[in-house]
């Protein structure tokens, strides 16, 4: 077996999972479990969310070393997740050859998203917390329009944004500009309540819990770091939205 | 007396109990979850908020109430991902949108924007808090549900 190739393949797992909203700890248990399985007599995996660390020594070998660079590790796509951690646990029960293990996670990795389902999710969400947090039905549509437009800001504003900070406070801002003038043209509607619809879609919710998470298994380290971005998104988010508020109580 | 007003009430809480429940199954959606944990995932949202409703008639302190309601949405979650042999995570971060203080949020950059610093600070203190809180609940759920899984599985090997 090549050991190169293997390596490689094993950062591709570790990067494929905490680009689809691993834990940590899921990432680096899964990578120990497959080097067991493939009889690696030693196997060091260190990863926090912007890197990899990979240390595999196999049999007669020298140890050998590779690290990724990780970035865009926030999204979350849990279908994905589950397949690849079906993979893990058939490679472990019954270890293949690493090119088709290779081939394997290039599939499910290329595995193509319809974008309606996606836009579907977004208008269902926002929709029906614009409702949910006492706004009408009106409310609840504006919120659901509004929700399509950040859908289709994270799909084709966010990769020419500087980084994940810009780009939420642009979207926060364009979000709440659009909150701000449909209440100006449509007499009855709620700006707290549109709002509120697509505050839910941006907030950092997942990161914080997946932060905490990170912390209590024993990864302070990346905890912290998730931590922070969270917040730091929270504050551009705020900021964003803060705007558009201003604009409300001043026209 | 007392009673007919209470039943009133959940009559009432009912259509945002079903609402909160979509929104939960619309972040399902947004995170690609499986379709067979979808309705898994509106049961999960219904019952976040439903711990919530509950909590906040129990009890007074606000950073308890988004503890119980952390901690119940946790085990429903490591319930759900026993029975259906897949990872927490999917089941716990949908099922506890409804959870996540939005509206707070929301209150505390609209005092901001009026210019009302006081009653920005003490809603964002009560964001972070139930943030906290929430995270709390969680990871209490967590240990426990581990610890059992720790004392189980020593129990198997012994035998």
């Amino acid at each position: 077996m090549d050991t190169d190739k293997f390596l490689n393949t094993l950062i591709k797992m570790a990067e494929s999972m905490q680009n689809c909203g691993s834990e940590v700890y899921r990432t680096e248990d899964t990578l120990r479990r497959i080097g067991r399985a493939y009889r690696s007599e030693e196997i060091d995996v260190f990863v926090i969310i912007s890197n990899i660390i990979l240390t595999l020594k196999m049999r007669g070998e020298e140890a050998k070393t590779r690290s990724r660079r990780l970035d865009g590790s926030s999204g979350n796509d849990f279908a994905k997740l589950e397949r690849l951690n079906a993979l893990s646990r058939s490679v472990c029960a019954h270890p293949i050859d690493p090119e088709e293990f290779d081939k394997a996670i290039e599939e499910i990795n290329n595995t193509p998203k319809s974008d309606a389902v996606f836009i579907a999710g977004s208008m269902l969400a926002s929709g029906s917390f614009a409702v949910f947090y006492g706004g009408s039905v009106i409310d609840g549509i504006i919120s659901a329009l509004i929700g399509i437009l950040i859908y289709n800001m994270q799909k084709h504003l966010s990769p020419v944004c500087l980084n994940k900070f810009a780009f939420q406070l642009c979207a926060s801002l364009i979000a709440g500009f659009c909150a701000f003038i449909a209440i100006k043209l449509i007499p009855g509607t709620h700006i707290d309540k549109i709002m509120i619809g697509d505050i839910m879609l941006l907030v950092p919710g997942v990161m914080f819990t997946n932060a905490v998470r990170d912390m209590l298994l024993g990864d302070t380290l990346s905890g912290i770091l998730r931590l922070i971005e969270a917040l730091l998104l929270a504050a551009m988010m705020t900021m964003g939205f803060l705007v558009s508020l201003l604009l409300a109580g001043h026209v | 007396m007392y009673k007919k007003e209470s039943v009133m009430d959940w009559v009432n809480e009912l259509p945002r109990l079903i609402l909160g429940a979509f929104g939960s199954v619309g972040f399902g959606i947004i995170y690609n979850i499986n379709k067979k944990y979808l309705p898994a995932i509106w049961l999960g949202g219904f019952i976040a908020w439903l711990a919530y409703v509950v909590s906040l008639r129990v009890m007074t302190s606000m950073f308890m109430q988004a503890l119980v309601s952390g901690f119940i949405v946790a085990i429903y979650a490591e319930i759900m991902a026993r029975s259906y042999k897949a990872p927490s995570t999917i089941f716990f971060v949908a099922s506890a949108i409804p959870l996540v203080p939005g509206k707070p949020l929301y209150e505390c950059m609209n005092a901001i924007a009026e210019k009302n610093m006081s009653f920005a600070l003490s809603k964002g203190i009560e964001t972070v808090l139930f943030a906290i809180g929430i995270a709390g609940g969680m990871g209490i759920a967590w240990c426990i549900c581990d610890s059992i899984r720790k004392i189980k599985r020593a129990g198997r090997e012994k035998n």
